[in-house]
């Protein structure tokens, strides 16, 4: 029996009020499951939309979403339960400690009581704060609390990964913490869905990269593959001709 | 129901740990109750509404004075404590500081000036005329400087009557004893001259009564106890809007409820979880108003508040005020875009409508514009609905009652707050 792809969208759209053009214009994709899919695009140019419908945050003017054989939609909570999402902000209480955020958000994801110490301890070692884990938020660094911010979303350990930029702003060692474990999580199974600015990021982790511009989709690859289909010698390069140098935002 | 659970704990904890937020939820209720309470109980002392303190000195020491200090202990508003005559400039002193309401002063010999007056008087000697008499020494009257005029011929006119009414029973006394005195010399039985005989005795009693109707309407208006203690843990309660506000509109600016969004369960359950820990938090703060107003109130001579002849109901009353304070705090946590706009807009709300809602001046004391504007405040709701059940006696479920308002205003607000929440998460 095939397994059904991480995600399949057909003729995604989503126009907000007052724009000229629609955030997500007529977007379709297939991801299989078990890689590291980079989602690469400008400021403006979908991304964020895109992560927004996929997990379920709105729903979509037309078009259609499959998450792992089935239908998403905002209410569907069967489908939410297998989807971690990591938000571009530290979406976390700065007067809790670490522990305790983890805790709080691992029970709202239903985590059960047995399994709840373990999994939160798994995630505190998984971002390197086992020593810090009963400190209060507001007396961690930056790359700390990202990395905490990311830990949230592994809590009810997920079937597909969902993450936007999440190594904004983070020193080099927090960066390659962060790498190291997500190449971890994919070698064991785990979809991640991930955008970032960072080409050489990009270009260095994922399995498949989709370059959106103007909510289309514009090239979806391998990154050596676009490198090779376009002749660039990095990603970067393949970026700028795709989508052009003007300002998107 | 678990994830309901798990939220109101998440909030008890991060409001134990902002030390500001516990301040304004538990202390300033607290001492606003106190100072205010303290303050109107002083007023109304100053304006004759409570008893009043007054001291008596007995320089006469005869029973004239202990006919007339029985007299003023028959009225119900006058509390008299009577020194010793060599007490004098304390006295005086104690009532210029404010301690007492009023120093009266017998002087000696007054109950036999009047008898020497009356047998004058009787005699047709020079009493008749009156005009050359030497005047009856005065009772004195000294009053705390700080006492209202109005409440000064209040008490003045209390006083007056006491002793006019034993002015009366002495001169018919009086009368009495010269009569029989007469009718013995005429050769009449002492048998026959008792006071009884000479139909004296019912002249002394009051004839004409006034009699002060409408105690149902007095009893509406509370006492400083039964306004301030429901109407400052209102307060209080309706304060709680701040925290709560202020909470879920970091959440939404943190990214947080981002993060809810796509978890698999509705948002709609954190509101929920939020409402069950401000409504804790609510029932707290009654309790703590409650025990001021029960246990420390008695101690600083103030009458105690008790909610013995409704308990089960005045508990009903702030759960439904507390549901809308939550209602109206997650609402204010949706419209506004900072945490300036929630505690500006917040507390100026609240304050105006605990001002137009009889919270700092009872309503039946406004003007009639505005105790007609009182009825679309929310603090006035709760207000009423404890007055209704405290001293009233009426129902809790009446038509008029302020619960079905407050229930009503929580639906109204926590269903706007989601609807108009949903979009911009």
């Amino acid at each position: 029996m095939t397994r059904p792809p991480a995600i399949a969208i057909e003729g995604l759209v989503k126009a907000y009020a007052g724009q000229e053009s629609p955030a997500v214009n007529g977007m379709s994709l297939v991801v299989p499951q078990g890689i590291l899919f980079g989602l690469l695009g400008a400021n403006g140019a979908g991304k964020s939309t895109t992560l927004a419908l996929l997990c379920g945050l709105t729903g979509a003017d037309s078009g259609t979403m499959e998450i792992l054989g089935r239908r998403m939609l905002p209410a569907a909570r069967k489908v939410k339960q297998l989807l971690g999402f990591v938000p571009q902000d530290i979406a976390l209480y700065e007067h809790l400690t670490g522990r305790e955020n983890l805790r709080f958000f691992a029970r709202l994801y239903g985590v059960g009581r047995k399994q709840l110490p373990e999994r939160v301890d798994f995630c505190l070692h998984l971002a390197g704060l086992a020593p810090r884990a009963d400190q209060l938020l507001a007396t961690y660094s930056g790359g700390m609390k990202r990395r905490l911010n990311l830990a949230v979303g592994l809590l009810h350990e997920p079937e597909i990964l969902f993450l936007d930029e999440p190594t904004v702003g983070i020193d080099a060692q927090s960066r390659q913490l962060i790498h190291t474990q997500l190449q971890h999580l994919v070698g064991q199974g785990l979809t991640i869905v991930y955008t970032t600015h960072y080409m050489e990021e990009a270009e260095q982790l994922c399995t498949l990269v989709a370059i959106i511009d103007q909510g289309k989709i514009v090239a979806m690859d391998t990154p050596q593959g676009l490198m090779a289909r376009h002749g660039c010698r990095n990603l970067e390069e393949c970026f700028f001709l795709l989508t052009g140098k003007a300002l998107r935002d | 129901m678990n994830r309901i659970c798990t939220v109101a704990a998440k909030e008890l904890l991060l409001l134990r740990r902002d030390l500001g937020g516990m301040l304004v939820l538990f202390l300033m209720p607290a001492v606003l109750v106190l100072i205010i309470t303290l303050v109107q109980q002083n007023v109304m002392e100053l304006t004759g509404e409570q008893r009043s303190r007054l001291l008596f000195i007995d320089e006469e020491q005869g029973d004239l004075g202990r006919a007339f200090q029985a007299a003023l202990a028959e009225d119900s508003f006058l509390e008299i404590h009577s020194w010793p005559p060599q007490r004098r400039a304390e006295a005086l002193a104690a009532v210029q500081d404010g301690a007492y309401t009023a120093c009266l002063i017998l002087p000696a010999g007054t109950g036999k000036a009047l008898r020497t007056y009356l047998e004058e008087s009787l005699e047709g000697q020079s009493s008749a005329a009156g005009a050359e008499a030497d005047p009856l020494p005065p009772l004195t009257v000294y009053f705390d400087p700080a006492m209202l005029p109005a409440f000064r011929s209040g008490v003045l006119g209390k006083v007056k009557m006491a002793f006019g009414r034993v002015e009366m029973a002495e001169k018919i006394d009086f009368i009495g004893t010269y009569l029989t005195r007469k009718l013995t010399a005429l050769g009449i039985p002492a048998a026959y001259l008792s006071e009884q005989e000479l139909g004296l005795t019912g002249l002394k009693q009051d004839l004409l009564e006034v009699r002060e109707q409408g105690d149902a309407i007095s009893e509406v208006q509370p006492g400083v106890v039964q306004q301030n203690v429901p109407a400052w843990a209102l307060f209080g309660i309706f304060f709680t809007v701040l925290p709560l506000g202020g909470a879920l509109l970091r959440e939404r600016q943190s990214g947080v409820w981002t993060r809810f969004m796509s978890m698999p369960f509705s948002p709609f359950v954190l509101l929920c979880g939020k409402v069950v820990a401000y409504l804790l938090v609510c029932f707290l703060q009654f309790l703590l108003i409650y025990a001021i107003g029960n246990q420390l109130f008695p101690l600083l001579g103030l009458p105690a508040f008790s909610i013995e002849a409704a308990p089960a109901q005045v508990l009903f009353i702030v759960c439904a005020a507390s549901l809308a304070a939550c209602g109206y705090g997650l609402l204010l946590g949706v419209v506004c875009n900072s945490y300036e706009q929630v505690s500006m807009f917040g507390s100026i709300s609240i304050v105006i409508s605990a001002a137009m809602g009889g919270i700092m001046v009872p309503v039946y004391a406004m003007p009639p514009a505005l105790q007609r504007l009182s009825g679309f405040s929310p603090l006035n709701w709760g207000l009423t609905a404890f007055h209704d059940v405290l001293i009233r006696d009426d129902s809790l479920w009446s038509t008029e009652s302020g619960i079905f308002r407050l229930l009503l205003f929580f639906l109204c607000s926590i269903g706007l707050a989601w609807k108009m929440a949903r979009p911009r998460w």
